[in-house]
């Protein structure tokens, strides 16, 4: 649409450390940016210096919109969004973008709404569509619908997106223009007032609920090996079930136990490994996302119903995965 | 005619059941293995309205009468039949209570059995025979300022979790010679009352069903219900108009908990490839459970209507009592059918809707009485 | 008496979606036949504005947009136990997206509700599920709002703390009304209705108005008032993938991994 320019992302941070799914953003956004030739904008929010505003140059950005304030240090609704407000208002960007994370859905509503702009939730995909408007394919009726939709009127276009589905770039030398920004707050702006921040501690997750579930079975051979499921389950932050077998063998406590006689589970990503997919244990599973299956028997009939699945022994593979995440996810 | 639920009833059936998933379903292990009935859950079901179903808001209930009471004990026999039963033959006790009782009676008895205080008890059954009521032998006799009875009576639902109990003795003999009976309402501190033997069921594990003994038992003379010798048919209507509706809507509730674990259980067990429900030969299992099932739930939606009504309904109830208990049986019969091995194992519920099915058949009376019932009218009638 | 609005949005019911389908001909949602329910996460909206009632002798009124066939699901809210019910039902409003729907049910609210110290929403709907609808309400009543909240607080029924669940954090907020709220499943158990609450429902008033009732610029209702359109809806394919990697334990963990990645579980 005439007079609109740049693909924007709304940068969130956590007591000042950035979130990736903002990083992940800029990344589809310099795709989308570079398709259409215009600029990457950052919205950085926070009690920050420019040094910090400069590191998202090398993730994609060519403009980081910097305001800084020790008021915007922590989230507050109505703040954020008259200083976003403001800045789209006087900037006109094509489009802008969010992380689908409860903050992003906290404010992107409530811009949206003050730009009468449309918005659209939860994201799993972006692509510019023929007519160059940004189709935005979001999930309804707990993924069983999906939707694309559009704003062909309105600007900027509006999308909440979930984390983990663009890969974020390795950071690269670039050069960008940090753009200062006025933070002019009333005391209406920050209410309702928050009267305590806590960080939550990660405690163990429970297995109803969790969304990464690493299941051992028979398979595994004893408890020593079962600690590679407990790793694992750590390092995706998820939590470990077991087949009726291995509860049988004590590696497991009973309230672990997945399936007919035990609990049904529904995450995103499932990992079994050492079980072989009986329909006890399957009907317990079924739900989830992602199935990956880890055995040593090609013909274990788990492989009929996985998505991924890895013919290999799983104190093998198990140890090479953990490895490997730890890289992928960068930590130690 | 109408055979659409009005907004009110399908609320309660909706209703009910979420309350028997909230509240019941998680007792049902416990219920198994002990065959307790679960005290606490008495007040929650007075909290929610169930116990009043029958009777009047003027006496603590809320009157919602038979369809909505049919309804309500399906959605619990669903989850529990246990539970399904010791709510239906509270019923039994609150309204001959209501129907026979003395204005004195009523306030005295209906708000506390209707708040969930106390589960009623009705006790005709004795060991001489339920079938054969002019067999009983449990007595009354006269004493002027009160009443002393003496007898023993079985099969009593709720026995050992009741306050309040509706019972019918013999008090002589009437004008022709025949054996008369009267009902009266009884407390278990009355001197002389005790509990017997508590049954140990095969099947409504966690329902008590047990022995009510009287020893010379003093009872006030105001706890008569009704006249003197009205006690038979204070006992027959209750059991035809109460009790049979009651058993009727438990039978119900089971065909259509065989039916959704048959279809669950079909849809995911996989033989040859595919879920065993693409096998006609297991789809024409679920299509009898189904037919069985909606043949019941109609005869007896239109009994309890009926009686709302203000119809006579007694060969319905019996009717409906019949089917929709042998019906039970058979459908819980072809889900263990689907079930192959696994009907066997404790874990999978068609076990247990089995054997609630068997016993729902005797409960209420036999399916050979309600036979000689039901042939009666259709020689008299066709 | 102070006054809490509580949305609650009829749903098709989960246990049925399977049944749903599109219409292979115009890609319309087919959702024939399946019943409607109350939102889950909108009785627990409405245990909060029953307990204020409870405690501190508040009013409970529910609103909702959407076809005149789900009255009884608003039935179900009053005999939980709120006051009275309005529906804004009308084709005009047919189509929404969440800013239309926002639109209308703050028009809603500041028709037959003006006073209200409290709205209450479910944080998310399960069938739409974008979570976009409360702050945008919020928006056109020009109060301020809180999502995602966990835990409601108050002493005196005027001051509430608020506790919204930012997964790696909390925030406690303190505040009053008139304010928005949108909570999540750990806020509070619902309560079950009674059959008491159902007779008693019958009597209270749940009123039906059209478009034209609500003082609305039709411009800003129903499809017409949507920025956003959809382009076409498609049910994805839930057939499992079965992609089958063999080779040595880092290979195959390396392409493992990979592939999570691709799609979104890293
Ligand atoms: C698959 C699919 C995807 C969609 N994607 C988008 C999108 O990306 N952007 C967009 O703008 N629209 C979208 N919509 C349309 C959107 O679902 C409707 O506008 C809907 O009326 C409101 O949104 P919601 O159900 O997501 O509400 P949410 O914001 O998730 O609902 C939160 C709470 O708001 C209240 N509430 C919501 N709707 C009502 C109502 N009608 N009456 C009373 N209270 C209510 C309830 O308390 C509810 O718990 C989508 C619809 C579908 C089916
Ligand atoms: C009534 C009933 C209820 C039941 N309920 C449940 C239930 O709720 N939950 C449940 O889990 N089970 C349940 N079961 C048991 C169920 O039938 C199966 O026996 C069980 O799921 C099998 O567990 P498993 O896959 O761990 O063991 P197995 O079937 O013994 O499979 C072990 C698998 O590990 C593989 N393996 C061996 N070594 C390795 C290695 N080093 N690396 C990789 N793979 C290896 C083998 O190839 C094999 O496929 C129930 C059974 C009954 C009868
Ligand atoms: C779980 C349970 C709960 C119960 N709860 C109560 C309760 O709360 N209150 C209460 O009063 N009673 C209760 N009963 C008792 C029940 O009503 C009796 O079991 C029933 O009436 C049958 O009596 P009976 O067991 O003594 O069998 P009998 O009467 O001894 O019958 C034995 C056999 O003779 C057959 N028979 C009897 N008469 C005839 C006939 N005329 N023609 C053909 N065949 C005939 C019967 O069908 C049966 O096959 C309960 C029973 C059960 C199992």
């Amino acid at each position: 649409m005439e007079g609109y320019k740049g693909f924007w992302v709304f940068i969130e941070q956590l007591q000042g450390r950035i979130s990736d799914v903002g990083l992940e953003l800029l990344a589809k956004a310099r795709e989308l940016a570079d398709a259409t030739n215009t600029y990457v904008g950052a919205l950085l929010l926070g009690d920050f210096a420019e040094d910090k505003a400069k590191e998202l140059f090398g993730y994609g950005a060519d403009k980081v919109f910097l305001f800084s304030h020790p008021h915007l240090q922590i989230y507050h609704s109505l703040a954020y969004t008259k200083l976003i407000c403001q800045a789209v208002k006087a900037e006109k960007p094509e489009a802008l973008f969010m992380g689908a994370t409860p903050l992003g859905a906290d404010l992107a509503p409530r811009v949206a709404a003050r730009l009468e702009t449309g918005l659209s939730a939860h994201c799993v995909d972006l692509r510019l569509g023929e007519d160059g408007v940004l189709e935005q394919i979001v999930p309804g009726f707990g993924g069983a619908m999906m939707a694309v939709i559009v704003c062909p009127e309105k600007r900027p276009q509006m999308a909440t997106v979930m984390p983990g589905v663009f890969p974020k770039l390795e950071p690269q030398e670039r050069q960008g223009e940090v753009v200062p920004m006025e933070v002019a707050l009333e005391e209406a702006d920050l209410k309702p007032k928050v009267v305590e921040f806590k960080a939550k501690e990660q405690k163990t997750v429970a297995l109803e609920g969790a969304s990464v579930v690493i299941c051992g079975g028979y398979g595994m051979g004893s408890k020593e090996n079962w600690q590679l499921l407990e790793e694992m389950a750590k390092l995706l932050g998820g939590a470990v079930g077991a087949t009726r077998p291995a509860v049988d063998e004590g590696w497991a406590p009973e309230e672990v136990m997945i399936g007919q006689s035990g609990k049904i589970v529904h995450p995103k990503l499932y990992i079994g490994a050492g079980i072989s997919g009986v329909m006890h244990h399957v009907v317990g599973v079924q739900d989830s996302e992602i199935i990956v299956v880890i055995n040593k028997d090609p013909n274990a009939p788990f492989f009929e119903v996985c998505d991924f699945g890895v013919v290999g022994d799983a104190t093998q593979v198990l140890p090479a995965l953990i490895e490997k995440l730890k890289e992928r996810l960068q930590v130690d | 005619m109408d055979f659409k639920l009005s907004e009110r009833e399908e609320l309660l059936r909706k209703s009910v059941a979420e309350f028997a998933q909230r509240e019941i379903a998680p007792l049902v292990e416990e219920m198994e293995k002990t065959g307790e009935f679960p005290r606490p859950l008495i007040k929650k079901m007075g909290d929610i309205g169930l116990l009043g179903l029958v009777t009047s808001p003027e006496y603590g209930g809320n009157g919602m009468g038979f369809l909505a009471r049919a309804i309500a004990v399906e959605e619990i026999s669903k989850v529990s039949a246990a539970v399904g039963i010791a709510l239906q033959v509270h019923h039994m006790a609150c309204w001959p209570i209501e129907t026979w009782g003395t204005e004195e009676q009523k306030k005295k008895y209906l708000p506390p059995l209707t708040k969930g205080d106390t589960l009623g008890v009705c006790s005709i059954t004795e060991p001489s025979g339920g079938s054969d009521v002019f067999g009983m032998q449990t007595t009354a006799r006269d004493e002027g300022d009160h009443w002393v009875i003496n007898g023993r009576k079985c099969f009593a639902t709720n026995s050992h979790v009741s306050d309040i109990m509706v019972i019918v003795a013999r008090t002589g003999e009437d004008a022709k010679g025949r054996p008369a009976f009267s009902a009266f309402i009884v407390e278990p501190s009355y001197e002389g009352f005790s509990l017997g033997h508590e049954e140990n069921k095969m099947g409504f594990r966690g329902a008590f069903s047990g022995e009510l003994v009287f020893q010379d038992c003093k009872v006030p003379k105001e706890n008569l219900l009704g006249k003197l010798g009205e006690g038979l048919k204070i006992g027959l209507a209750t059991v035809n108009r109460v009790g049979r509706p009651g058993m009727a809507s438990i039978g119900v509730g089971l065909c259509y908990a065989s039916l959704e674990e048959a279809s669950k259980f079909a849809k995911e067990r996989v033989l040859y490839g595919k879920p065993i429900s693409n096998l006609q030969a297991i789809q024409f299992l679920l299509a009898d459970i189904y037919a069985l099932a909606e043949a019941a739930r109609i005869l007896n939606y239109r009994a309890n209507w009926m009686m709302d009504q203000g119809l006579p309904c007694d060969t319905e109830m019996t009717l409906a009592k019949y089917v929709a208990t042998e019906n039970a049986f058979q459908c819980a019969r072809m889900a263990c059918d689907i079930h192959g091995g696994y009907s066997c194992i404790l874990e999978y519920p068609v076990q247990r809707f089995l054997r609630d099915a068997w016993v729902s058949i005797p409960s209420g009376g036999t399916s050979q009485v309600a036979k000689v019932v039901l042939g009666r009218h259709v020689v008299k009638n066709f | 008496m102070p006054e809490a609005v509580v949305c609650v949005k009829p749903i098709p019911d989960p246990k049925h979606w399977d049944r749903l389908s599109l219409d292979p001909k115009t890609g319309v949602l087919r959702r024939e036949g399946i019943p409607t329910v109350i939102n889950p996460l909108d009785k627990h909206a409405l245990e909060i504005a029953l307990q204020l009632k409870d405690n501190f002798g508040w009013d409970a009124t529910v609103v909702s947009m959407a076809p005149p066939e789900t009255t009884q699901t608003l039935r179900e809210a009053l005999a939980m136990g709120a006051d009275r019910a309005f529906l804004a039902s009308d084709r005009q409003l047919a189509g929404a997206d969440t800013l239309a729907t926002a639109y209308t049910l703050a028009g809603l609210i500041k028709k037959k509700a003006p006073h209200f110290q409290l709205v209450l929403c479910g944080n998310m709907s399960l069938d739409g599920s974008t979570s976009q609808v409360a702050p945008q309400i919020a928006h056109y009543l020009g109060v301020p709002h809180i999502t995602h909240v966990s835990k409601v607080q108050t002493q005196d029924g005027s001051t509430f703390q608020v506790t919204m669940d930012l997964k790696l954090a909390q925030l406690v907020l303190e505040g009053q009304g008139p304010m928005v709220l949108a909570v999540t499943k750990e806020v509070n158990l619902p309560r079950l209705v009674n059959i008491m609450g159902i007779l008693a429902a019958e009597k209270k008033p749940l009123e039906v108005l059209s478009a034209s009732d609500l003082d609305l610029d039709p411009s800003k209702v129903g499809q017409e008032g949507s920025p956003t359109r959809v382009r076409n809806l498609f049910m994805p394919e839930i057939k499992r993938r079965r992609e089958i990697l063999k080779g040595e334990p880092e290979e195959v963990a390396e392409e493992l991994v990979n592939r999570l990645h691709q799609v979104g579980m890293l």
